[in-house]
C-alpha cells in the first residue's frame, strides 16, 4: 500500500496536510480547489495565471489530448512577449502534479458527442466508442470483458498522457447507477483488476503513472442508500488489500443535476465525508473532481482537492444544440468573490465592467475585450478571472482554517444568492 | 460429441478474470521494440549475442546493433567481449520501488534509483529531456557503488571550490 496523505492537523471534518503524487515531487499541500484542464482554451485561459500557485496540482482531460498539446503549442509562441504576467508553458501540466481521467459522461448515452469524444484515443477508444454506441449500459462492460479491452485500453489512456508527464490515472470505470443494482460491485471489481496489474507498460520503458481508485457515481443514484453503502464497502474493500491505489477520485457527472434536489446534496456530502474517512484510514487522498464553484464547501467534507472547470459554470463538456448566439453563453460566466454569483457579460457591463478585486490580477475588463470576440473575453479575462477567485479562495480557506473555521467553505458559499451554488451552504 | 459452451457474460456476474483474462507482458500492442529487446537481455543475464537475439526477432543484426547501442547510452546494459565474440549483458534491477525518485532540476528531470550490482548496490543517476513531441527521453546515466556516494558529494564539492576559485583568480586579473 502506499501511503500517499500526511495530515497534519484535522479541523472538523477539514484537513491540513500534504499529499503526494508521485516520485517527481515533493509533497503538496492539501485543502485546494484546482483547475481542470477541459479543453485547449482552458489550458490557454491558464496560461495567463502566472499567480497560479506552482506547486497545485491540475486535472485534464485525455480524450482533448490534441486541442490541449495544440493550445500548448500556441501558447509556447506567444509566451515570450507576455513573460511579465502568463506562466511558462511547461509548468501548465508537465512541471506540477496532475491527473488525467476520461469524463464519465463519455461513458452514458446522454449524448452521442460524448460518446463519440471516446474515439479520440486511438484505436482501443473507436472501439469503446463503437460498443457504447451500439449497447445499452450492462451490455457495455460485458463485452468490454469478453473482448478483453479493459487493459488495453487503459494501457491506450497512459500513453495518451505520456506527454504531459501525467502522474495518476483516474480509471474509466461502470457508473454507479440505480439502473444496475450491480454497478458498485462491478465498479470495485474493475478498480481492483486495473490496480492488480499496475504498473501498466504504455509502450515506454519510464510510465510512471500511479493509479486511483475511480468512485464515479450518477447523481440519481446518491438517494439510493443500498446502492451508496455498497459503493463504500467495495471501496474498503479494494483499499484493505495489497493493490497501491495513490487516491481516490469522486465524480458525480454532472453537478449540475446533484445541485438541484437538496436531498441529492445532503447525500453527496455525506458520501465525500465518508469516502474521506476511508481514505484516510488507509493513508490516501481524496479528490473531487470537476465541482466548479462549489468545491470550498466539499473540502470542508475531508477532501483533500476538488476540481473545477475554469469556464466555473457547472455543465457536462460535451453538449450538444447549444444556442450559440446569446451573448450571456457565448461570452461565459465569471465568478464574484465576496459577493459568490456567476455574472455574465451583461452583469458586468452593469457593474462598470468591474469586479471585486482579488489582488492577483486587475478587476476589470480590459476595453479591447469588452465588445470584441468571445473567445478573446473568455480566454485573456473570463478564465483567469475564475482561476483568481478560486486561488483567493484557497488563501482564504488556510487563514480561516487556523482560526478554527471549520467550515469555511459553506460559509463563503453562504454568500451567494445563485441557485446552483446557494443550497450547498444551506443544505 | 462435443457441445459448445456459452460463455456470453452477463455484467451482474463479472469478474476481475473476466477483465483481465490470461493478461502477459506480451499483450501489450504498443511494447517498443527496445523494450523487447531490453527484457530478452535481461532474462539472459549470463549475456546474449547480437546474432542470438536477430534470429529470435528475426530482423537484422545491424538493426538489433542499433537498438542495443541506444540501449547501452540509456546505461540500461553494456557489452563484453568473450572469445572473439561481444556478448550484451543487463545492468542492475531496481532494488524496490522505495528507492527510485524523479526530480526536476530547472526544467530538466533526473531519475535516481539504487539497483543491484554485481557486487554490491550501484546508484544509477539517469539524466532525460522532455518535449511536448516526442515526451521523455532517456539522454545518459552514470552509475556509482553506493559506499562511494560520499566520496562523489565530496568531489563534487571540491570541483566547485576550484570553480570559485578560479572565478575569482579571474575577477583579480580583471
Amino acid at each position: 500500500m502506499i501511503q500517499t496523505l500526511n495530515i497534519r492537523e484535522l479541523i472538523g471534518h477539514s484537513i491540513l496536510g500534504t499529499a503526494g503524487f508521485s516520485n517527481r515531487f515533493p509533497a503538496v499541500e492539501i485543502g485546494k480547489c484546482a483547475p481542470l484542464i477541459r479543453t485547449g482554451e482552458d489550458l490557454e485561459g491558464i496560461a495567463r495565471c502566472n499567480f497560479l500557485d506552482s506547486n497545485c496540482p491540475v486535472e485534464f482531460n485525455i480524450l482533448n489530448r490534441s486541442a490541449i498539446v495544440n493550445a500548448l503549442k500556441r501558447v509556447q509562441t506567444a509566451y515570450p512577449s507576455h513573460k511579465d504576467i502568463w506562466l511558462d508553458p511547461t509548468s501548465i501540466i508537465t512541471r506540477r502534479p496532475s491527473i488525467g481521467y476520461v469524463p464519465p459522461e463519455c461513458l452514458l448515452k446522454s449524448t452521442e458527442k460524448a460518446t463519440i469524444a471516446l474515439n479520440h484515443t486511438g484505436r482501443i477508444g473507436e472501439k469503446m466508442s463503437e460498443l457504447r454506441l451500439d449497447n445499452p449500459d450492462g451490455a457495455f462492460w460485458a463485452k468490454v470483458a469478453s473482448e478483453k479491452l479493459l487493459v488495453p485500453y487503459t494501457r491506450e489512456l497512459l500513453s495518451c498522457m505520456r506527454i504531459f508527464n501525467g502522474d495518476l490515472l483516474a480509471p474509466t470505470v461502470p457508473i454507479i447507477t440505480p439502473k444496475l443494482k450491480t454497478s458498485p460491485k462491478i465498479q470495485g471489481v474493475v478498480n481492483r483488476a486495473l490496480a492488480s496489474q499496475w504498473p501498466l507498460s504504455s509502450g515506454g520503458r519510464f510510465t510512471t503513472t500511479g493509479i486511483l481508485y475511480s468512485l464515479h457515481v450518477d447523481p440519481s443514484a446518491l438517494t439510493d442508500v443500498e446502492l451508496i453503502k455498497n459503493s463504500l464497502i467495495e471501496l474498503s474493500q479494494s483499499l484493505s488489500g495489497d493493490l497501491s491505489f495513490w487516491g481516490i477520485h469522486i465524480h458525480f457527472i454532472n453537478i449540475s443535476l446533484v445541485s438541484r434536489k437538496a436531498a441529492r446534496i445532503k447525500a453527496a456530502k455525506e458520501l465525500i465525508r465518508q469516502v474521506s474517512r476511508i481514505g484516510r484510514q488507509h493513508g490516501i487522498f481524496t479528490w473531487i473532481s470537476d465541482v466548479g464553484p462549489i468545491g470550498p464547501t466539499l473540502l470542508d467534507e475531508g477532501a483533500a482537492f476538488c476540481s473545477y472547470y475554469t469556464g466555473i459554470t457547472p455543465r457536462p463538456i460535451y453538449l450538444e444544440g447549444m444556442n450559440s448566439s446569446d451573448p450571456n453563453i457565448i461570452y461565459g460566466k465569471v465568478m464574484g468573490l465576496w459577493e459568490y454569483d456567476l455574472f455574465d457579460i451583461n452583469d458586468i457591463q452593469t457593474r462598470g465592467w468591474s469586479l471585486e478585486d482579488t489582488g492577483l490580477m486587475a478587476r476589470g475588463v480590459p476595453h479591447s475585450l469588452r465588445f470584441g470576440k468571445h473567445k478573446d473575453y473568455r480566454v485573456n479575462f473570463g478564465k483567469p478571472r475564475n482561476i483568481a477567485v478560486m486561488e483567493r479562495l484557497n488563501i482564504e480557506r488556510i487563514k480561516e482554517l487556523n482560526k478554527k473555521n471549520i467550515k469555511p467553505g459553506t460559509s463563503h458559499l453562504g454568500r451567494s444568492s445563485d441557485p446552483s451554488i446557494a443550497p450547498w451552504a444551506a443544505t | 460429441m462435443s457441445t459448445k459452451k456459452n460463455t456470453r457474460l452477463r455484467f451482474d456476474s463479472l469478474t476481475s478474470q473476466d477483465f483481465l483474462g490470461n493478461i502477459t507482458e506480451n499483450d501489450s500492442d504498443e511494447k517498443s521494440d527496445e523494450g523487447i529487446i531490453l527484457q530478452l537481455v535481461k532474462s539472459h543475464s549470463d549475456g546474449i549475442s547480437v546474432r542470438d537475439l536477430a534470429d529470435y526477432l528475426e530482423v537484422t543484426p545491424k538493426t538489433i546493433l542499433k537498438k542495443l547501442r541506444a540501449l547501452e547510452a540509456e546505461r540500461e546494459i553494456y557489452s563484453k567481449k568473450i572469445s572473439n565474440a561481444t556478448y550484451w549483458f543487463p545492468n542492475g534491477r531496481l532494488i524496490h520501488p522505495f528507492l527510485e525518485f524523479f526530480r526536476e532540476f530547472r526544467g530538466k528531470p533526473f531519475r535516481f534509483t539504487i539497483q543491484e550490482g554485481r557486487s554490491g548496490p550501484l546508484v544509477q543517476i539517469q539524466e532525460r529531456s522532455f518535449s511536448l513531441l516526442y515526451g521523455e527521453k532517456v539522454e545518459g546515466a552514470i552509475f556509482i557503488e553506493l559506499g562511494l556516494v560520499d566520496e562523489m558529494i565530496d568531489s563534487l564539492q571540491d570541483l566547485k571550490s576550484r570553480y570559485v576559485e578560479f572565478e575569482n583568480k579571474i575577477e583579480v586579473k580583471r
